[in-house]
């Protein structure tokens, strides 16, 4: 039981380092993932007479941020009239730099759609297994797979051009 | 590559693929082709879990805007419920007034949009993406005709029905249409349609002036002058309001800022005069921070962040 304002402080500061680098990570915004992180505190402070112990605060609230980003990413993709598979275009580049195809990569997560995105990211950026990500989003592991599988294709698909040159280039070093 | 292998392969990579998988992985990565497939997926995960800067957290600073915006007004908000209560009451008794006087018609709903922009889907499937600040009213049922009244922004996909014509009011004029997509704005000055699809008849609303836009034009109505005109459309970011995407070439500074604006809830102001600076760039629905970023790069744009967005303290171009 969260009973006062000082106790709530206490947990405040001491989850939100944490949960800021999780939406700070799905998200790649800043202000974005202050705004859900901040959403998130403000729910555990509405509801915090009905809610009993948690026997683990942090993913109890590591669970709601990855939801709450959810949320978000499904009502900006929504707003969306036309979107486009692929803004890269395949002029064959001949030389790619390591952290340039990192940047292409993490544009290229960002076009994900919402779900796929969150479980990739969930995955790669924080390191969760397949087992974890299932219970946070509340799905199958076996959908949990075939999402990453489909992240792996989609991205293949979209940095195609630029992933054969960066082992050409890395054989060649 | 089909997703089953997809699968398979991506479960090798967390760890979770079964004996069976994975010798069945290690027959299909004889194939030189697969193999120079499979590396491309490895890289691609390997590289994903690298880049990995966050920016500082801040927790202190965080906390203080928790606390103000959370914390502090528990008192005020309860006030505001009390208030919200009594102005519902009384939205209501206007509501049974409005409809007491409409008896026979079908109800009156009201859309107004606020910061954002809001996507409403009208009895007809009909869509329309209102922008910020704007309000749409339309029935509840449309009858035989579809009238739907505007005041500010929007863009209308409007389903096909050629029984039933789809009409927009604003203010004195009218613009008609069978099926197509468009976007009106309304302003004091007059309203402005632009047209995306179809074919959009303008009309006054006594019908005594008339005229008919094709895809690509600009139809124009003037209060002042009373009349319309028409051109054809030359700004291709006519839709980024709604789709975030700006397609910038050789675009002035003041033009960029004001399209910006209108599609991000936050605001880019400066006091600077900077006519003189123009943009060419492309983006599509990233984050603010990022585009201003961008600004730096062309435009040795410096910034500051504010509290409704941010602020342009210094340009390479601006003139004093």
């Amino acid at each position: 039981m969260i009973a006062d304002k000082t106790a709530f402080q206490k947990i405040f500061l001491e989850h939100y380092a944490r949960l800021f680098q999780t939406a700070f990570r799905l998200l790649r915004d800043r202000m974005s993932a202050e705004d859900v992180v901040q959403e998130v505190f403000a729910k555990l402070w509405i509801n915090r007479d009905q809610l009993t112990v948690h026997t683990n605060l942090g993913g109890y609230l590591r669970k709601s941020v990855v939801n709450a980003c959810l949320n978000y990413l499904d009502k900006q993709s929504r707003l969306t009239i036309s979107s486009e598979t692929t803004d890269f275009t395949s002029e064959g580049p001949t030389k790619i730099e390591h952290e340039e195809l990192s940047t292409m990569l993490d544009n290229a997560i960002g076009k994900l759609p919402p779900q796929c995105r969150i479980i990739f990211t969930l995955s790669r950026k924080e390191g969760l297994g397949n087992q974890e990500i299932a219970d946070q989003l509340g799905l199958s592991k076996r959908t949990v797979e075939n999402q990453l599988a489909i992240a792996l294709i989609k991205l293949r698909e979209m940095l195609k051009p630029f992933l054969a040159a960066t082992v050409l280039v890395a054989s060649l070093l | 590559m089909d997703e089953k292998i997809g699968e398979i392969i991506a479960r090798h990579f967390s760890g979770t693929a079964t004996a069976d998988e994975d010798a069945w992985l290690s027959q299909w990565r004889k194939s030189p082709s697969n193999e120079a497939l499979f590396q491309e997926y490895a890289q691609l995960w390997k590289l994903a879990a690298g880049h990995n800067e966050v920016p500082d957290a801040n927790p202190a600073t965080a906390w203080s805007r928790f606390e103000s915006t959370h914390l502090e007004k528990t008192t005020s908000i309860r006030w505001s419920r009390v208030l919200m209560k009594a102005a519902a009451v009384f939205l209501f008794g206007l509501i049974a007034i409005g409809l007491y006087n409409q008896i026979g018609k079908p109800s009156q709903l009201l859309v107004k949009s606020e910061e954002t922009v809001t996507e409403i889907i009208l009895p007809d499937s009909s869509h329309v993406l209102l922008a910020a600040n704007s309000s749409l009213s339309y029935p509840e049922i449309f009858s035989t005709s579809r009238i739907v009244t505007l005041t500010g922004k929007a863009f209308f996909d409007v389903t096909r029905n050629e029984e039933a014509p789809f009409i927009i009011e604003s203010g004195s004029e009218q613009v008609k249409v069978l099926g197509t997509s468009f976007t009106v704005d309304t302003n004091e000055e007059g309203t402005e349609v632009i047209v995306a699809t179809g074919r959009v008849q303008l009309s006054t609303q006594n019908n005594n002036k008339l005229l008919t836009l094709s895809p690509g034009e600009v139809g124009n109505w003037n209060n002042g002058s009373g009349s319309f005109s028409h051109t054809n459309n030359s700004d291709k970011n006519f839709m980024s309001w709604a789709t975030g995407r700006f397609d910038f070439e050789s675009t002035s500074l003041p033009d960029v800022l004001e399209r910006l604006n209108e599609f991000y809830p936050d605001s880019i102001e400066t006091e600077l005069n900077v006519k003189a600076c123009s943009l060419t760039a492309t983006f599509n629905k990233q984050p603010l921070s990022e585009v201003m970023e961008e600004l730096s790069i062309a435009l040795g744009v410096k910034y500051k962040k504010t509290n409704s967005g941010y602020q342009i303290t210094e340009t390479a171009c601006s003139s004093k």
